[in-house]
């Protein structure tokens, strides 16, 4: 008898399978809402990611940009320049600088020169394009034309025009930014 | 009294706006989070430039107390042609050392090449402030140029001063 209940049971759920099964399987009405879940997860995962690495990105690109311009802006303000010796000479038209880095940083360089007179108008073209600098007493170029600070230097302009016998002012323009002035007569 | 307090327990029971509450703390507290994490890199960064600008000024003070004074002057031929050697007396009337980085010096009886100099970083020449020193310099080359000509003599110091004699 109980044999013969079990048999039953069991054939009664082949049955339910077989009817239920392939109806659960035949019926799409769910299935596109199943889809468009997970298309939409999907999506909306792959679009934060994307947008979490842009923003990592970026983040670290404007940090370092804010660093190089804050480091540069801190070794502006620490550059200073003296003036040793300045001098004039006709032949040629070039005017001498000697210089002395007395600051807080290094790597000094010049990037222009310019030139007025006691009006403060511009000398010829006005603005300069310095030589190299080199070593005061040996002549010798620096290497990477610049001055670590306590270092000296020389560079030369060569003026468009002969400069008539007066008061000049002189700024000199660094790669920083900075400006630093001063002046000469010529003879 | 039913009346009254039965929309009140309605509203305590209903759990209807909680996400969208739970969820505004959530956004306030993650913008706040990344706000003050700008706001105190920001801060540091200020910091620094502060520190420079602090640094800088100190500079431009010290240079501004720098005070030389070249007493005297004694310049003697040097131990070859054209070299001059220079011995000064140098007094330091400011509040902090002094050291020199070059001489200079110029011969006013010529009339080019007139100019020389000498760096004086190989013998280092400092001075306490008060401090009076006598000091020898390296031999100086101008050609063409005696010790009786007319000079004219400045030192740089390596705050950027020249003191002129």
């Amino acid at each position: 008898m109980p044999r013969r209940n079990t048999k039953s049971m069991l054939s009664k759920l082949r049955l339910l399978f077989r009817r239920r099964i392939p109806d659960f399987l035949g019926n799409r009405r769910a299935v596109s809402v199943v889809v468009s879940t997970v298309v939409l997860s999907a999506g909306v995962l792959a679009l934060g990611i994307a947008v979490l690495y842009w923003a990592f990105s970026m983040g670290n690109l404007s940090s370092l940009q804010y660093s190089r311009t804050i480091a540069t802006n801190s070794y502006a303000a620490s550059e200073r320049i003296g003036f040793e010796y300045i001098s004039y000479s006709s032949a040629g038209n070039r005017l001498t600088v000697n210089i002395i880095n007395w600051g807080g940083a290094h790597n000094l360089n010049i990037s222009l020169v310019h030139i007025t007179d006691s009006l403060h108008n511009y000398v010829g073209t006005g603005a300069y394009t310095p030589s190299i600098l080199t070593n005061i007493t040996t002549g010798s170029p620096i290497p990477d034309n610049d001055l670590d600070i306590g270092e000296e230097g020389r560079f030369t302009i060569t003026l468009s025009d002969p400069l008539p016998s007066g008061y000049y002012n002189i700024r000199l323009v660094t790669g920083r930014g900075r400006t630093f002035d001063s002046s000469f007569i010529t003879p | 009294m039913t009346a009254h307090s039965s929309p009140h327990r309605k509203l305590r029971s209903s759990r209807k706006g909680y996400a969208g509450i739970i969820a505004a703390i959530i956004m306030v507290l993650i913008i706040l989070y990344f706000y003050s994490t700008v706001a105190m890199f920001s801060l540091s960064r200020d910091k620094d430039l502060q520190d420079i600008t602090a640094r800088s000024a100190q500079l431009d003070i010290d240079r501004d107390a720098e005070k030389v004074a070249i007493t005297s002057v004694t310049i003697t031929q040097g131990p070859q042609a054209g070299q001059l050697t220079v011995t000064c007396t140098l007094e330091n009337s400011g509040s902090v050392p002094v050291q020199l980085a070059r001489l200079w010096l110029e011969d006013k009886s010529l009339t080019q090449n007139n100019i020389g100099n000498v760096p004086l970083t190989s013998i280092p020449v400092a001075i306490q402030p008060g401090g009076r020193i006598q000091q020898t310099f390296p031999p100086v080359t101008i050609q063409g140029s005696s010790p009786s000509d007319a000079f004219f003599l400045w030192i740089i110091t390596f705050r950027g001063n020249s003191f002129l004699r």
